[in-house]
């Protein structure tokens, strides 16, 4: 009670009670979600996309309810306390035009934050380990899997490309986004779409996207996925360094992990089956590669004639 | 009676004031939004970053210096006081009903109400020789194509066998509205010789759209301004040539009650001698009518002859009362002073863009 008596008492909120502890609650004004933050500078962070990117976009994040005094956030006890709108109702992947602006404007938002920002600065780049990859798997390719040989073969290959690409271009920067980038924060209300974002440490470059476009062709097709990054383009240019850095992302095979989560060597059976998932992983990830490239091979024909 | 179509198209607008409509009604530019809240009006604009910007600033910087009388915006949710979506702009105020038994003292209360705020933002500029220099050059030129458009309208039409009745109509008051545009563009030379003389300049917060319409009256009968999308920092004559303009095209409105406005108004705000002639000079040009040719040669097909020359006459009419306003104000002392002024920083331009009936 002591927290719906602080809300009432701070925000414009009436009638308000719990739908689901100690996320969700209902008010006279509809569902609302409630999101605890401890650190001060990602809360800022989030505000600050969360505003920048509803700026003149088809979209609207789930920005911070203001509360009676104008501010953003409460302080509640050794936290942050934000108010958000919530939905359920997804909101699908049939509006590819809706979707490539918001990406398109979120890319621009997350390629403006202040570089001098020291919270800008120590944002983590992951980085992506092929030896512990290698160690992992190093019992299957003692054995000689075929699979398993083939996919650390290419997957040396596609990081070297990505690794030439990312040195070329390391002196340009890279967009800071929210790590949970995903079509399921996607929500439909009034027919528009309602973008809930997340509240972990944000993420240097481009892997949040690159999961967002392998999450995109799970649901959709490649050419439902190439329509998506020429919507996304209209919006923000991926014709120059920024489309390189987002290929570059995008051929590291960070499915590797995946795939090896897949393996389990506590009996034949589940190896051979481990295996075969391994396969199927790898397989259904090389289609995203495929796409992404072909799309940039396409664009720059387009250019040349 | 909405329909879903509406409440769909404005649900995502509404979205932000957690608004749900029961009934959207359209009432000129303004949507009469209906919902269980209370019923607002929804204004839809088109205003870029910089201009939403400045509006908001303005509703709240009169609210700080202490002009209550503006219709208020709410604010959305998330503390924004505008909503943009796509290349459109909204934003959301109180809904007040039209009150017919006010519609007589409008005119003295819209007066009264820009004259405070003029009086709340009067700034005595720092004179800058560059920037007269380029508003009157910028005017005088404009004014001067304009002389020249009608002048060459006037030959055209004179060289037919047959003229149309709207061209006889303008021939027979030709020389008179030459004679007025000359005394406009004498009176602006005399604005600009006076601020190099006496290097002084003032400006004010100006509405930019002054209007009747643009005044309604709360439940108490108090009146409140709204639409200050096109407010500028500028001469206060800006407001008052706009104003007169207009009111001279009412029926009723006669130079003697114009005058006791422009008494009303300078209660608040004394002109200066070359602003008077400033303002004489706006009135004098006759745009309107330059407009009313503008409209003929471009679209004669869509109106009748007749509508064309009716609305020439009209212009005419007005022009003519406003010449005997001019001649009122010219020779009146300016009221005494009634309040005391502040003032919040600006920057100087004078702008004979648009709003021009």
């Amino acid at each position: 009670m002591e927290l719906i008596n602080t809300l009432e008492k701070e925000y414009e909120l009436y009638g308000i009670r719990w739908k689901e502890r100690p996320h969700l609650i209902m008010t006279d004004y509809g569902e609302k979600r409630i999101r605890y933050w401890s650190e001060k500078e990602n809360l800022h962070w989030h505000i600050r996309w969360r505003d920048e990117s509803s700026k003149g976009s088809g979209a609207v994040p789930d920005r911070m309810i203001r509360t009676k005094s104008g501010e953003p956030a409460i302080k509640y006890g050794n936290k942050w306390l934000t108010v958000h709108d919530h939905a359920e109702e997804w909101y699908g992947c049939e509006d590819v035009e809706r979707w490539g602006q918001f990406i398109g404007t979120l890319l621009n938002t997350a390629m403006s934050s202040d570089k001098q920002d020291v919270f800008v600065k120590q944002t983590r780049h992951p980085v992506f380990d092929l030896k512990s990859c290698i160690t992992l798997a190093e019992k299957y390719l003692e054995a000689n899997f075929q699979c398993m040989v083939t996919s650390i073969k290419e997957s040396k290959q596609r990081l070297d490309f990505s690794h030439a690409i990312k040195n070329k271009l390391r002196n340009h920067a890279l967009p800071v986004l929210d790590k949970e980038l995903s079509v399921k924060n996607g929500r439909k209300i009034f027919h528009f779409l309602f973008y809930q974002g997340g509240e972990s440490l944000p993420i240097k470059g481009y892997l949040p996207l690159r999961k967002f476009l392998v999450e995109w062709l799970e649901q959709t097709s490649p050419s439902s996925l190439k329509l998506l990054l020429t919507e996304v383009n209209k919006h923000f240019s991926l014709d120059r360094e920024q489309g390189l850095l987002l290929l570059a992302e995008v051929v590291t095979p960070w499915e590797l992990y995946d795939c090896l989560d897949q393996l389990d060597n506590s009996s034949l059976e589940r190896m051979i089956d481990g295996l075969k998932k391994y396969e199927d992983c790898w397989e259904s990830n090389r289609i995203l590669v495929k796409t992404v490239t072909e799309w940039f091979d396409e664009k720059r024909r387009k250019v040349a004639l | 009676m909405t329909t879903e179509r509406e409440t769909l198209n404005y649900g995502p607008v509404l979205f932000h004031y957690d608004l749900f409509p029961e009934k959207i009604e359209q009432h000129g530019k303004v949507k009469k939004v209906i919902t269980k809240r209370g019923t607002f009006a929804l204004k839809e604009a088109e205003m870029t970053e910089d201009e939403r910007s400045w509006f908001t600033h303005v509703i709240q910087r009169l609210s700080e210096i202490g002009f209550h009388q503006v219709v208020p915006l709410y604010p959305t949710k998330f503390g924004d006081y505008t909503v943009q979506l796509g290349s459109r702009t909204y934003y959301l105020m109180p809904w007040f009903a039209s009150d017919e038994r006010n519609e007589r003292a409008k005119d003295e209360v819209l007066i009264d109400h820009l004259g405070k705020i003029h009086a709340l933002t009067l700034k005595e500029q720092d004179f800058s020789n560059e920037v007269v220099e380029h508003s009157y050059q910028y005017l005088m030129n404009r004014w001067e194509n304009r002389q020249y458009e009608m002048e060459r309208f006037t030959e055209e039409a004179e060289q037919k066998t047959y003229m149309s009745p709207f061209e006889l109509t303008y021939l027979s008051h030709f020389h008179q509205i030459m004679r007025m545009t000359e005394e406009a563009k004498r009176r602006l030379k005399e604005w600009y010789e006076t601020c190099q003389r006496e290097k002084r300049y003032r400006s004010v917060l100006c509405h930019g759209k002054v209007s009747r319409n643009h005044l309604i009256f709360n439940p108490t009968g108090e009146g409140h301004l709204l639409n200050f999308e096109k407010a500028v920092l500028d001469t206060p004559i800006r407001d008052l040539a706009v104003y007169f303009r207009r009111a001279a095209h009412q029926k009723e409105w006669t130079p003697e009650e114009g005058k006791s406005l422009l008494d009303l108004y300078e209660k608040h705000v004394p002109l200066l001698n070359e602003e008077r002639g400033l303002l004489i000079s706006y009135l004098s040009y006759p745009e309107p009518v330059f407009n009313a040719v503008d409209l003929y040669c471009m679209k004669r097909n869509d109106y009748s002859q007749i509508e064309m020359v009716h609305r020439l006459e009209s212009r005419i009419r007005a022009m003519k009362k406003i010449r005997n306003f001019c001649d009122a104000i010219m020779m009146a002392p300016p009221p005494a002073l009634i309040e005391p002024t502040d003032s919040i920083p600006t920057k100087i331009h004078i702008n004979d863009d648009g709003d021009h009936i």
